[in-house]
């Protein structure tokens, strides 16, 4: 999103979160906006598109098998998260996460940070999953978690400019390898144990990078090693030293920390809101920490119990501020199955624990389910998915329900609203357009032929959809060239 | 069930005659014929749980596929609350849905947690009458027509088998006078590599008849389910299954003899293969060998040899996430369900795409195919009809099973179909669903025995096994052993005269193959010679009680089971001690077994020091008959526990201990009349022993016996030392 052209746009409400939250030069993130709204003010995007024939397609690119970060645009580049089987530098074999940067204009694939999986295994990184972490980006900086439960800064430009900046001594520096700024470990520094992987979509609001650790319970899905490890952190953004750590919940986390970080400026005040692997949600003053509240995201009396059949949920979904509100859905690993769930709008503006007291609406029971989508808000209305692939219209000042969609297939990924739509994949590769508003009205149904996890993304009038294992720039009016089945070189074996 | 009338009778004798000419039972979780495929006709196409076509439903928690013989329905579950939690094995009457017997097993040495256990179906043996059920834990046990246990074993404790969180279990497969279970893990000698294996047990008695490990390479999860078959290909008789390390395997079902392998994918499987003919027909849904989008269906040659990875593909189908539940062939068309929910249909001959029809969300049971329609569960609480056509497929019925609070039932397994009836399990109960009013009658499936070429006359011996294989022996009692010749097909030729000899073992082995065991623990292996062939197997010897271990020899006793390249034995302080250093790839934890799961009422004791690096430190005990006594050194507690994800069945206290500082443990169960006292104590090695227990726990449920071992956790040094085991004083 280009902020320059918001004024014009007449969307009061995003200008008016831009105001509060978006300090500073041209950036990007997953959700767009520190706020992590997942609604933008471009127009033009493609009502329709068929990857088969190249209709409204400008270009697509292979990623790796498995894709679930990004995209981010900036700068003239796409960014996003995958893993090594795309083999793009076929030096770097086996499996890896890999951060790939491709050119906007026409999707050439510009460089790649790849880093060798944890040896502990899928305890600590799962296998083939990539880089999970959407990547923030700002002037010629982009910063991610890894795989490897280390937070990185790179050059967006990696070693194609000819530099290398900050740390010197990556392995590999040609033209399509990144260039490593700084990498802090989580695990060495601060015993941090990542459960299955660290995918936190970082921030970074004047100069300090804001992370969740990904901190959570041994292969035994009971123990937390590292009760005293932090799940929510701050460091500097130019060096990577850490500036503030905090260990709540400890070891009242029910599996891992798997969500991001929010940031806004609610009646005067700065918060960084972090969910914690415990369901509740917290929100810090930025500068040194200190707890402003706290809210459990459970009603009273859920359970969380092992394997996935409990009623208390976790936090997965990333929390999105829109007018001094705080909107959030629970869920679990979608592998724990589908579930009841519970959609929260939250008073933002309180101090201390305000479970219950700060509820400004909740939607529950059997009619919302275990979610890890985003929300979007446009106009007032608050679009949500949830797992079991139901996605629901809802006034976002009072809860009130006007329509609900079923994609009949699970959603991972976030409703996205742009240009008076609502796009939305699913697990069966469709992108389902509706038209946004209060009225029910679905415009298509668009297959991809590939699982859809992530969530769309516009930027200069093109519709990003990264799906599972290609990423298509879709532009009305443009003739791309037929999606052909995907090929893998497959890094992976032995 | 209401009360009929005179007409309604009539009525449904009429519809019921002519249709149920091919009832029968389904006395394996994929049927009489192991392929999803059933005979039977006039098979309802709705119901309802309000009433209609519900014969009877019958309370239970279970996410397996039932089996129906003998006029019985049996499955694997869930039972129990709080401390009594267990699987459960039930048998209800298949006609009315009386409960015959259920049984429960207290799970231990796992991580598996209570909302998975019973998650691998049974087999049932219309023969012997037997059930055979593969726990989440490695409980196996062979169970008669009262429920009464006619043996068992420890799959993890004498075999290595691993048991980690996830909890996806193989099914065991009944063949002939066999029982073939999976198995994942690291066991001792020849079975100490981290592999997926085959093991066979005599199906009357659980002897062991040999243990195959077709595995090149080490496995990717041992949490897997791609359940064996087993088929008669190109004359030969195979075990066909999906490995932990993503290749499909076959393997003589009479030796275990490696046949071929083929490498589907770089994950572990869990969708289960079928054959039909030659042709063998699996999915996944991870990453293939050779490229290509996630998730393929493939039918492979299974008339091959070697590795058929390149030369055994019939055809593919590529980006179809077909990665748990198993195909179903009938008609021409291969049926699969992705992990989304949604069925295939595919060209058998060719495996082109020609529907796909949308079930739900998440897709986890093999369809079943019966009277030209497909039976089908998804996992949000849905039982479906669908009817497949040429060119599409229309859902005939659809039912929603949910829990008493409102949300759906979890629904794991697929539909039996049997004696004119559909039976399925869910997380609200086992449903029987049929016409009201049909005649029951429980009449077993014949099925032909598969056309096998009978050995020459002349045959030429091939193959030789030794039975019993991997034993464990009681020291001084005599095992006899037989030396079992086949053909080049793997077919049994006869018993052959052997020379026996011992390689490593103690004792002595006569000409009739009879071994009389040292007197002391020991293991080595019995081997037998006849003309140019020859067999080995292992064989384990226990001394009495008690034993002592200090590690002076300077070796980690051969003989435990899963020791394998986690522990050694190191110099400290002056002393060899047992260590487990950091390993640099995998999992930290591990537990190692070094007795026969058959001690009870013991006593376990050993010197045990953790390390401690920055905020990391180690945890590191002692187990006994199923109960673990766990020193966690980094949060300084003290826990006794015998199901590591159930806590509600443990006790934990805080327990100030210092690194680099030796303790002593001693750890004793009681067990009496069902009812246990676990008793832990630990002290400063170098201060008095207290007169007091340091921690107890009373188990309502427990562990009858149970084998001794030593268990760790650490990214940081660990040590053992002066371990002993001994009879309660």
């Amino acid at each position: 999103m280009t902020r320059r052209s918001l004024p014009f746009t007449g969307a009061l409400v995003l200008a008016a979160a831009v105001a509060t939250s978006q300090p500073g030069g041209e950036k990007a993130m997953f959700g767009n906006t520190y706020d992590r709204n997942m609604v933008s003010a471009e127009k033009g995007l493609p009502g329709d598109f068929d990857v088969k024939t190249g209709k409204n397609v400008l270009w697509w690119a292979d990623v790796g098998s498995q894709a679930y970060a990004g995209p981010v645009i900036l700068g003239g580049k796409v960014f996003v998260g995958t893993n090594n089987d795309g083999l793009r530098n076929p030096k770097l074999t086996k499996d890896r996460g890999v951060v790939m940067a491709f050119k906007e204009a026409d999707g050439a694939f510009l460089w790649q940070i790849t880093h060798e999986k944890l040896p502990a295994g899928r305890v600590n990184d799962w296998p083939q999953q990539g880089v999970c972490s959407t990547p923030y980006v700002e002037g010629d900086r982009l910063w991610y978690t890894s795989n490897r439960a280390t937070l990185v800064s790179v050059d967006t430009e990696g070693f194609r400019d000819g530099e290398n900046d900050g740390v010197k001594t990556e392995k590999d520096q040609s033209e399509i390898d990144g260039d490593v700024v700084w990498e802090y470990d989580m695990i060495g520094e601060l015993d941090v144990f990542p459960h299955n992987l660290a995918v936190s979509s970082p921030l970074v609001v004047d100069g300090v990078l804001y992370a969740t650790t990904g901190n959570g319970v041994d292969e035994g899905h009971i123990n937390i090693p590292s009760p005293r490890a932090p799940s929510f952190l701050a460091v500097d953004a130019k060096t990577g030293a850490l500036i503030w750590e905090n260990n709540m919940p400890g070891d009242k986390i029910f599996h891992g920390t798997w969500s991001n970080p929010t940031y806004a400026v609610i009646k005067g005040v700065p918060q960084v809101i972090f969910p914690g692997g415990d369901g509740w949600l917290y929100s810090f003053e930025p500068k040194k920490g200190a707890l402003l509240w706290k809210f459990n995201a459970n009603p009273a009396g859920s359970k969380y119990i092992l394997g996935g059949r409990g009623t208390a949920n976790e936090v997965i979904a990333t929390p999105v501020v829109w007018e001094d509100r705080v909107y959030v859905g629970v869920g679990q690993d979608p592998e724990h199955g589908e579930g009841a769930g519970n959609l929260w709008a939250i008073d933002a503006t309180r101090q201390g624990d305000v479970t219950g007291t700060a509820v400004v609406w909740h939607r529950g029971g059997n009619d919302f389910h275990r979610t890890i989508s985003t929300v979007a808000i446009a106009d007032g209305i608050l679009y949500a998915a949830d797992l079991s692939g139901f996605l629901y219209a809802l006034d976002a000042r009072t809860g009130q329900h006007f329509w609900t969609h079923d994609l009949l297939a699970a959603v991972w990924g976030s409703p996205f609203v742009a240009d008076g739509r609502v796009y939305l994949g699913d697990e069966d590769g469709d992108v389902e357009v509706l038209k946004a508003g209060k009225t029910k009205q679905v415009l298509g149904s668009y297959n991809l032929g590939i699982s859809v996890y992530s969530t769309p993304v516009a930027k200069g009038g093109v519709l990003y959809v990264l799906a599972r294992n290609r990423l298509f720039a879709l532009k009305q009016g443009a003739q791309g060239q037929p999606a052909t089945p995907r090929r893998m070189e497959h890094a992976t074996g032995e | 069930m209401p009360r009929t009338t005179l007409s309604t009778l009539t009525l449904a004798a009429a519809l019921a005659l002519a249709p149920l000419a091919h009832a029968g039972d389904w006395p394996t979780w994929r049927g009489p014929y192991r392929t999803g495929v059933s005979d039977e006709k006039g098979l309802v196409t709705r119901w309802s749980r309000a009433g209609e076509n519900l014969l009877w439903k019958a309370d239970l928690t279970a996410r397996a596929t039932p089996v129906v013989f003998d006029g019985r329905v049996c499955t694997s579950g869930r039972a129990g609350t709080g401390a009594t939690r267990a699987e459960m094995v039930a048998c209800f009457d298949a006609a009315t849905g009386r409960k015959l017997w259920e049984r429960h097993f207290p799970v231990y040495n796992t991580m598996v947690p209570f909302t998975r256990v019973g998650w691998a179906a049974l087999a049932a043996d219309p023969e012997t009458g037997f059930v055979y059920a593969q726990n989440v834990d490695g409980q196996l046990v062979a169970l008669d027509r009262e429920g009464g246990t006619a043996w068992q074993h420890r799959m993890g404790e004498e075999y290595g088998r691993g048991s980690g969180y996830g909890g996806r279990t193989l099914i065991p497969l009944v063949d002939e006078d066999r029982l073939v279970v999976g198995s994942v893990g690291a066991g001792w000698g020849d079975i100490g590599p981290p592999r997926q294996r085959y093991i066979a047990f005599d199906k009357r008695t659980g002897a062991v008849r040999w243990i195959s490990t077709p595995a090149q390479g080490p496995f990717d999860d041992a949490n897997n389910q791609a359940s064996p078959t087993v088929a008669v290909i190109a004359g030969r008789r195979l075990i066909v299954g999906g490995g932990a390390d993503g290749w499909i395997y076959a393997v003589e079902a009479r030796t275990g003899a490696p046949v071929w392998r083929f490498q589907a994918s770089v994950r572990g499987l869990n969708s289960p293969p079928v054959v039909e003919g030659d042709v063998v027909y699996a999915g996944h849904s991870e990453e293939s060998p050779d490229g290509g989008p996630m998730g393929r269906v493939v039918a492979i040659d299974g008339r091959g040899t070697g590795d058929i990875t390149k030369t055994g593909e019939l055809w593919r189908a590529d980006g179809l996430t077909v990665g748990f539940a198993g195909p179903t062939v009938a008609g021409g068309r291969v049926y699969v369900v992705d992990n989304a929910g949604n069925l295939h249909a595919l060209d058998q001959k060719t495996g082109a795409r020609l529907w796909s029809h949308g079930l739900g969300t998440v897709g986890r049971a093999a369809p079943v195919f019966a009277d030209g329609r497909l039976y089908l569960t998804e996992q949000n609480g849905k039982v479906l009809v669908v009817e497949p056509g040429a060119t599409g497929a229309k859902t005939l019925h659809e039912e929603t099973i949910t829990m008493p609070e409102g949300r759906t039932a979890e629904v794991w397994g697929g539909v039996a179909v049997a004696y004119g009836r559909l039976y399925f399990t869910t997380e609200e109960g086992l449903y029987c669903v049929g016409r009201k009013g049909a005649p029951f009658k429980a009449t077993a499936t014949v099925v032909p025995p598969a056309a096998e070429p009978r050995p020459a006359a002349e045959a030429r011996a091939a193959r030789l096994i030794i039975v019993p294989a991997e034993v464990i022996a009681a020291a001084g009692t005599p095992v006899g052993f037989e030396a079992w010749s086949f053909d080049e097909g793997g077919r049994f030729l006869r018993k052959e005269k052997a020379a026996w000899a011992l390689d490593g073992l103690g004792g002595s082995v006569s000409a009739e193959g009879v071994l009389t065991p040292p007197a002391a623990t020991g293991a080595g292996k019995v081997k037998a010679t006849v003309g140019e062939l020859s067999a080995s197997t292992q064989v384990r010897v226990f001394g009495p009680l008690p034993w002592t271990f200090d590690f002076e020899q300077g070796a980690v006793p051969r003989h435990w089971i899963g020791a394998g390249p986690r522990f050694k034995v190191a110099d400290l302080g002056g002393g060899k001690r047992l260590q487990k250093p950091p390993l640099e790839a995998g999992l930290q934890r591990a537990t190692v077994f070094i007795g026969p799961p058959t001690l009870a009422n013991y006593t376990m004791e050993g010197d045990v020091l953790f390390t401690r690096q920055g905020r990391r430190a180690g945890d590191l005990g002692l187990v006994n008959q199923g109960y673990t006594l766990d020193l966690l050194g980094k949060k300084q507690e003290l826990q006794l526990r015998t199901w590591a994800s159930e806590l509600e069945k443990s006790t934990t206290i805080p327990f100030a201990a210092e690194p680099d500082v030796w303790y002593r443990m001693k750890l004793r169960v009681d067990a009496q009349g069902g009812k246990g006292v676990v008793r832990g104590r630990v002290w400063k090695k170098d201060g008095p022993e207290p007169a007091e227990w340091t921690i107890t726990l009373e188990d309502p449920t427990v562990v009858a016996a149970g084998a001794p071992g030593i268990y760790g956790d650490s990214v940081t040094d660990l040590y053992y030392d002066n371990l002993s085991v001994s009879a309660n004083q």
